[in-house]
């Protein structure tokens, strides 16, 4: 049984969307410092949604809230005001106070909290607003100099100085007041002014004939609106509605239900084609048959998928509000840069990436930006900058947020560790990774202490545990005065992998194909061992770490001697690194399973594998985890 | 009082018991498939319809010495709480009705002294010693 959407269930969704539009429209009009009537139309929609609906549902606070904001907006419409920063701020506010409270509103209920200081403060910016000297227009003021009276261009440029005073100077006819050619230009035809004032016509001509030699002048009203805007205007109009796309919201659960039965599909047509390789003869008909279906599958699997992502936007504008409203607090400029926002991911990784990604970026403008005068003593721009960059790589996506602020302390963190016992003091050099590493361990960053002199820290236990969760990992390099780069590295869907099935001691494994480099057969004088044991080989003269499979997945002291097949790997850019194994199977799509839990009972560590799958024989493979690997041989090397 | 369903099965000359309502299914001659970093009492595990299941020795677990031949070869499907996994035994004999006050209670001075656990029942069954596991029994290991 479906359960059918209430009246309720429908206010919330779209009140939620439409504060969350609200709130980029006005952080939007705050850092262009522009707004067109568009902007205000959209804004005063969206007030005026809200005050109706909430109405209809007999939310008398919510509708008394917004209907105070709509009138405001109203007004600034009507009589073409200017957006100020105060209306901006009682806006956002506004905003959040209705995000807040919507949370807990329940149906036939009201806002819980006081809504009497915000409703007080709206109105008496309303009016304020009212009280502003009349509303502003547009008047075209022409003035005419007297015969004879010489240095026409200075004059114009007084009466153009004089009418800045009461207005602003839009345009000037012609365009350039100074010179000998615009004086005798003036002289004949006179000059003339596009301005935007509250005062009136006849106040202005008032003051115009004050103006020494002016022998006729007129202001008239103007519309502003000259043919080419108008054209272009409509241009973009029928533009619009050309791009504009049809969008219809879907429930989750029936994306999720579609996505299962995908991936149904992949293990099922797995299956058939196995059963029928092995009871029919092979032909080419046979074959020519299982891979039309395949791409068609896989057709469809992709299409499902990317009904799914969603660009990264959504987490990375949310941002822009909690820099805004910390920086603010903090008496601190920074600008928040996004690079790569409109990559894609799936709807299940994007949830889960805003808590860790507003942890980072709090630690950043807390305690990674200095304050603007240390900024401006140490030569740095006095306006810190976060830039939030998102890209794919070897099927992973990369959010990497990178700060100008000081960077953390090497120092204090490795002093605190060596207190703690997270490290023995040694003579080994310990790598700056490695300590920046230590901040993530639970009830290191916790700490007071560790707050004032690293400045950096809090939750960063819980950034860890959260992309851990999505079977990502996180990195962390830092700089003293020049910044902190945190890399979140999350493997992009979880749920369909294609590889190349390898085989080590019997069981069978699965190599993300987007992250294999190369095949090839073992050659033994290749491969040279250091004094610790780790293996290496070099390929075309490059050095490589190579893990022999057979002993790192099965107990400590395994011994074989059985020739190798080597896979050149590259995990990302940085870091490559070769596995050897037995025998090498075909490529195969393959739906990724979480471990059973009574697995990790069974087995003494899962340690390099993301995953589990069932292949079309009904055998088993383990999905190799690339990216752990890279990481623990990393730590291998610098020990 | 209600008799209640258990299942009987052996390993060697030692007789156990579980009760019904946890066992999923028997199945006989399954291809058991080896795990990375397996642990001493865990045998593998099998793909049952695009599931993916533990199987654990029984041997090892009840210590009982290693067969000669691979004579054990039936698995038997247990449900605890919402896992599932198998349990390799050498074979599934019978099913036993049995009243909860026809237990006895379990004695350190049987001859499966070393193998009960605190909420293990006994059950004479023809002069043989039955163990009647509890569920919970597969929690602790």
């Amino acid at each position: 049984m479906k359960k059918e959407e209430s009246l309720f269930d429908i206010f919330l969704y779209e009140t939620t969307h439409l504060l969350d539009e609200m709130e980029t429209k006005l952080l939007e009009a705050e850092s262009n410092k522009r707004t067109n009537k568009e902007w205000i139309d959209n804004v005063f929609r969206i007030m005026h949604t809200i005050k109706g609906s909430s109405a209809m549902l007999n939310f008398k606070k919510l509708s008394e809230l917004s209907h105070g904001l709509e009138d405001v907006y109203s007004f600034i419409r009507d009589n073409n005001i200017e957006l100020t920063s105060e209306i901006i701020d009682i806006s956002l506010e506004v905003v959040s106070f209705i995000k807040n409270e919507i949370e807990t509103l329940e149906e036939n209920g009201d806002l819980g909290k006081d809504i009497t200081p915000l409703k007080n403060r709206i109105k008496l910016i309303f009016e304020n607003l009212k009280n502003f000297k009349g509303k502003k227009s547009n008047y075209k003021v022409k003035i005419k100099f007297k015969k004879d009276c010489m240095m026409e261009d200075i004059r114009a440029l007084d009466a153009k100085n004089k009418l800045e005073k009461i207005s602003k100077v839009l345009e000037t006819f012609p365009t350039i007041l100074k010179g000998p050619d615009s004086c005798k230009e003036i002289s004949e035809k006179g000059v003339s002014f596009l301005v935007n004032s509250d005062f009136k016509e006849s106040e202005i001509n008032n003051m115009l004939k004050k103006i020494l030699f002016v022998e006729k002048s007129s202001v008239t009203p103007y519309e502003f609106k000259d043919l080419k805007k108008v054209e272009e205007e409509e241009e973009e109009e029928i533009e619009d509605i050309k791009d504009r796309k049809h969008y219809i919201s879907v429930d989750v659960n029936k994306l999720d239900n579609l996505l299962n039965t995908v991936i149904e599909l992949v293990t099922s047509r797995a299956v058939l084609e196995d059963r029928v390789l092995k009871e029919f003869n092979k032909s080419e008909e046979i074959e020519n048959l299982f891979y039309n279906l395949n791409e068609r599958i896989k057709e469809l699997q992709e299409n499902v998928m990317e009904i799914r992502m969603l660009p990264i936007n959504r987490v990375f504008s949310s941002m822009k509000r909690l820099v805004r409203d910390m920086s603010k607090n903090e008496n601190k400029k920074i600008e928040l840069k996004f690079v790569g926002e409109e990559t894609e991911v799936d709807k299940n990784i994007i949830e889960d990436l805003y808590n860790p990604i507003m942890h980072i970026i709090r630690n950043a403008v807390d305690h990674g930006i200095e304050s603007r005068e240390t900024r401006e003593n140490l030569g740095k721009s006095s306006v810190g900058t976060i830039i939030l960059k998102a890209k794919t790589e070897g099927g992973n996506i990369i959010i990497s947020i990178c700060d100008d602020g000081k960077g953390l302390d090497r120092k204090a963190i490795l002093n605190k560790a060596i207190d703690k016992g997270y490290i023995k003091k040694s003579n080994r050099e310990i790598t700056d990774k490695e300590i920046y590493s230590l901040i993530m361990k639970p009830g290191f960053s916790t700490t007071e202490t560790i707050n004032e002199y690293s400045g950096r820290g809090v939750g960063m236990d819980i950034v860890y545990e959260d992309v851990k969760k999505l079977g990502g990992v996180v990195k962390i390099d830092s700089k003293e005065n020049t910044g902190t780069t945190i890399d979140l590295i999350i493997p992009l869907t979880l749920s369909i992998v294609s590889g190349i099935k390898i085989i080590s001691n019997n069981i069978s494994y699965i190599v993300p194909i987007n992250s294999m480099k190369l095949i090839f057969k073992e050659k033994r004088e290749d491969i040279v061992k250091d004094t610790n044991g780790n293996m290496f080989i070099v390929i075309d003269n490059i050095n490589y770490p190579l893990i022999n499979l057979n002993s790192y997945y099965a107990d400590s002291n395994y011994i074989d001697n059985r020739n190798k097949i080597i896979m050149l790997i590259e995990a990302s850019e940085e870091e490559k690194f070769a596995i050897a194994f037995d025998e090498i199977g075909g490529e195969y799509q393959v739906v990724v399973k979480t471990f059973p839990k009574y697995l990790k009972k069974c087995t003494k560590s899962l340690r390099g594998l993301s995953g589990c799958t069932t292949m079309g024989d009904g055998t088993i493979s383990y999905i190799v985890d690339v990216t752990g690997l890279a990481l623990e041989l990393n730590k291998k090397v610098s020990e | 009082m209600v008799k209640k369903s258990y299942m009987l099965f052996s390993i060697k000359d030692r007789y156990y018991a579980v009760n019904v309502d946890y066992i999923q299914e028997i199945i006989n001659s399954v291809k058991i498939l080896d795990i990375p970093r397996k642990k001493d009492y865990c045998e593998g595990i099998i793909s049952l319809r695009g599931e993916i299941l533990p199987i654990i020795n029984g041997r090892k677990i009840f210590n009982i010495e290693k067969p000669n031949l691979k004579d054990d070869e039936t698995v038997i499907i247990l449900k605890n709480k919402e896992d599932y996994f198998g349990l390799l035994v050498e074979k599934v004999i019978d099913v036993l009705k049995i009243r909860e006050d026809e237990f006895l209670e379990a004695n350190a001075k049987n001859n499966i002294q070393g193998i009960i656990k605190s909420n293990e029942k006994l059950y004479k069954f023809k002069n043989y010693t039955v163990i009647v596991l509890d569920i919970n029994f597969f929690d602790k290991i």
